[in-house]
């Protein structure tokens, strides 16, 4: 008997030995999800020469496993990691089963998997298992990024367009999982008139800016035009390509800190999911990027270099997250809090000119309390910007209304690099400009195509620096030097 | 609306009411007032500005004897979005007048005796403070508040710091409108001026200091966002019920809602309205550095002009109208011919109105003659 338990505990340490040794190296795959209709082998050969290493299949369906064995098998033998998509139900532990017989990497699986297979959770925003096992989290509904078509879309309150971007929840996601490596699974849409060569490059960006991966999935016309090796279907497949290869050679970038004068601390679930989503979304818009702290982990969160809190969820904080609040703002700081917040002291100041909140002074800083309870994520951005004062903008662009971007920072504030994304994929009708309110000396533009970075002017203007930049498509990047 | 000293010195040589001018069309043009242009060359907005500009005022008669112990309100022109430029050149070297002019300005009203100096603007779109919009520009708005005692911002796009908005009836009943309603700013000053910029306007040909009085009008009214019966609490996107007439402005109907819905019918007429109801009793014009081809960067073939001139009058069409052929047109002209190739003359529509002329032989240059300043827009 006890010889059987000592066998049992022997083979678990080694089944998890086992899944520890394929579970590594899955942060470094590039994920292709596999068109199911490919089901010629030869068709791997477009992986030649690009950094893809990844195949994820559609394992679900018994036949559709069957035709693709072909592909499967040449994979394996091109030392291509494995996954296998399987469904839902009954049906997953058959396609669990069939993936393991088959020689796969992992699975992705919305749910737990029986037999110790390594999982890649491929789950809906509101479903993401943040603490669960493995390397890889896979947002399985993100937005297919761009300038949507909808009618309102020209002619949003701020007088620039809505943007379609993963930007936010990939950076939310990375707070909440920062151990893990971010997937974004957004499918191009069936009938974009707009998806061109550009578009796959763009949704490449949007999720590596800011940290992230994009699945790479083809739309139909994409990967008929591969089939056929349609010009500008090769063409896209070689910007898709080169973007991946782009980012993969400055992976380092991801370790730089974000520049962030405001922060958002909230749960980040459940009824305050979108609120406190879209006012990340929003505030990045501006820009204003927003540091995200989550309220259980408020104690071990970055405070430093911050001017600005908004804490929109209804419910109040523990008293030591409060403490610590009223001492932000005893100290100078701006706190935005939603209609709940508990009666404070302090004597009433200058509000917002949109009137929404109480704008009690306290100490040296300032306290906002909204006046009602429901709240408007665009109001919130805005009145906090307004608040906080464009004079705190950690930096300001000219002619980016189709653009997001990204200010990242090394520890010893020596170097920066901006990174910015353009979701109308044309060049600007005029070029953008940047304005720092640092003394930064030396400049460098990086875009897609680049091998290797050109200089850029560094203009010195009032309180700071002012660089101009070339017309660029769909993403640049400035590394900067003080 | 104006206060009796203010009217004094406006009649007795700083502008005209339009009321006490308005007289049948047939005689209108014949006896529109005139009053005195300055014109100076000026390459920067540097060293040279502050005394250029001083010797202008000085030219006209001098600026104490308009603002001492007043009021001043003072319309910007900061068209368009702060973030929006012309190629790589800050919006003050090309659709909005330089910060250092405000600032200047602002200093010699205080040194002349001013009371009070108020900049008025009405920013696209928006409720927030002038101050956090030029901040978006990368303007400095303590550079312009410290320049005299007493100067402040207000944003007019809505109610702001009014109760009510201000009844402006147009005297003689208005092109389009009999009466416009207004943020309190409009009515709160001892003196009016127009400080825009020296460029062209897809809409009314040229943009000066007549134009430039579109923006009193705030969107709550006759904005996008606008209310049908009342006004909207704030603003909300352009003035488009102004240009194509699609929509009557809150609570208010035109003098003949069949007239032209055509921007270049409308816009000439709803903005000699508005300087008829609002008279401007200084006009100033930045033409220094500006652009061609437009007012904005959103419009296509424009590009950068630098004239080095600068233009100030105490009449808005006598100003407007030197200022259109420093600018290498024809005053005189009208719709088909340069610069109101697509419009209605706003000069000559003021000139009927009876608020000054726009013929250059009855107007008297100061300084500069227009000769020697000219700077051909057209072939820029």
């Amino acid at each position: 008997m006890a010889r059987a338990m000592k066998g049992d505990r022997e083979r678990r340490r080694t089944s998890v030995l086992s899944l520890q040794f394929r579970m590594d190296g899955m942060s470094d795959w590039i994920p292709f999800l596999w068109p199911a209709e490919w089901q010629d082998s030869a068709l791997l050969d477009l992986l030649k020469g690009t950094p893809i290493n990844c195949l994820i299949l559609k394992w679900a369906d018994p036949a559709g496993r069957q035709q693709l064995k072909p592909v499967v098998g040449r994979a394996r033998a091109a030392g291509l990691a494995l996954v296998a998509l399987v469904g839902t139900g009954a049906d997953r532990s058959a396609a669990v089963a069939s993936a393991q017989a088959a020689g796969f990497s992992a699975v992705a699986s919305d749910a737990e998997v029986q037999g110790g297979f390594p999982v890649i959770w491929w789950t809906e925003r509101s479903q993401v298992p943040w603490a669960a096992p493995g390397p890889v989290l896979a947002i399985a509904e993100g937005v297919w990024p761009g300038i949507p078509l909808r009618e309102e879309a020209g002619a949003g309150p701020t007088g620039m367009p809505w943007i379609d971007s993963n930007g936010w929840f990939v950076q939310l996601a990375r707070a909440r999982a920062p151990s893990k490596t971010i997937w974004v699974v957004a499918e191009p849409p069936a009938k974009d008139p707009f998806l061109g060569p550009s578009s796959y490059a763009l949704a490449i960006a949007d999720a590596e800016v800011y940290g992230a991966r994009w699945v790479i999935s083809l739309a139909e016309r994409q990967r008929a035009g591969l089939v056929t090796q349609d010009s500008q279907a090769v063409d896209a497949w070689k910007k898709l390509s080169g973007a991946i290869e782009f980012f993969e050679a400055h992976r380092n970038w991801r370790e730089l800190r974000l520049v962030s004068v405001a922060a958002v601390i909230s749960d980040f679930s459940g009824e305050n999911e979108f609120l406190s989503g879209e006012i990340l979304n929003l505030l990045a818009r501006r820009p204003l990027a927003a540091r995200i702290i989550e309220k259980g982990r408020w104690e071990s969160a970055s405070w430093e270099g911050l001017k600005a809190i908004i804490y929109p969820d209804p419910d109040p904080p523990s008293a030591e997250l409060r403490a610590k609040l009223l001492a932000f703002v005893k100290g100078g700081g701006l706190l935005v809090a939603g209609s709940k917040w508990p009666p404070t002291e302090g004597t009433p100041a200058n509000g917002d000119p949109y009137k929404r909140y109480q704008v009690r002074r306290l100490g040296k800083g300032r306290l906002a309390v909204a006046k009602e309870e429901t709240q408007d994520p665009y109001e919130v951005a805005r009145d906090t910007h307004l608040l906080l004062s464009h004079r705190n903008n950690p930096l300001q662009f000219f002619n980016a209304a189709s653009m997001n971007s990204y200010y990242t920072i090394t520890e010893d504030r020596k170097k920066a690099l901006v990174q910015i994304v353009n979701y109308s994929m044309r060049p600007a009708g005029h070029p953008v400009s940047v304005k720092f309110p640092e003394r930064y000396r030396a400049a460098r533009l990086w875009t897609l195509e680049s091998k290797a970075p050109a200089s850029l002017e560094v203009g010195a203007v009032d309180r700071g620096v002012e660089i101009h930049l070339p017309p660029f498509a769909v993403y640049a990047a400035i590394e900067l030097e003080k | 609306m104006q206060k009796d000293i203010t009217r004094r010195q406006w009649l007795s040589g700083f502008g005209v009411t339009a009321a006490s001018l308005w007289v049948p069309p047939a005689g209108r043009a014949a006896q529109a007032p005139t009053a005195p242009v300055a014109v100076a060359k000026c390459k920067t907005y540097g060293a040279e500005l502050l005394p250029t500009l001083e010797r202008m005022f000085d030219q006209l008669g001098g600026l104490g004897r308009l603002v001492k112990g007043k009021t001043v309100a003072v319309k910007l022109n900061l068209t368009g979005s702060p973030w929006y430029r012309m190629g790589h050149r800050p919006a003050e070297l090309a659709q909005w007048p330089h910060p250092r002019l405000i600032a200047a300005t602002a200093h010699l009203m205080g040194k002349a005796g001013a009371e009070r100096i108020r900049l008025l603007e009405s920013p696209w779109s928006t409720a927030e403070p002038v101050e956090e919009y030029i901040l978006q520009a990368g303007w400095d708005p303590q550079e312009i508040l410290s320049a005299a005692r007493r100067v402040e911002f207000e944003n007019t796009n809505y109610l702001g710091r009014g109760r009510e908005y201000s009844q402006f009836p147009v005297p003689g009943g208005g092109y389009i409108f009999k009466t416009y309603y207004l943020s309190h700013s409009y009515e709160d000053c001892d003196v009016f001026v127009s400080l825009a910029k020296l460029k062209e306007h897809g809409n009314t040909g040229v943009t000066l200091s007549i134009k430039n009085c579109f923006g009193n009008t705030p969107c709550t009214i006759y904005g996008d966002g606008a209310g049908e019966k009342d006004p909207s609490q704030f603003p909300r996107g352009g003035r488009d019920m102004l240009h194509r007439g699609d929509r009557q402005p809150a609570g208010i109907v035109e003098n003949d809602p069949k007239s032209p819905r055509e921007d270049g019918y409308r816009l000439p007429r709803i903005i000699v309205d508005l300087v008829a109801a609002r008279p401007i009793h200084l006009a100033i014009i930045d033409g220094i550095e500006t652009m061609a081809g437009g007012e904005g960067p959103w419009l296509p073939r424009i590009r950068p002009a630098s004239p080095g001139v600068l233009v100030i009058g105490t009449n808005c069409v006598t100003t407007d109208a030197v200022s259109t052929a420093l600018m290498g047109f024809d005053a005189m002209a009208d719709r088909g011919t340069a610069p109101f190739e697509r419009c209605d003359s706003t000069l000559r529509l003021a000139e009927e109105a009876g608020l000054g002329t726009r013929d250059l032989k009855r107007i008297e240059v100061l300084g500069t003659p227009i000769r020697e300043a000219v700077f051909k827009f057209r072939e820029a």
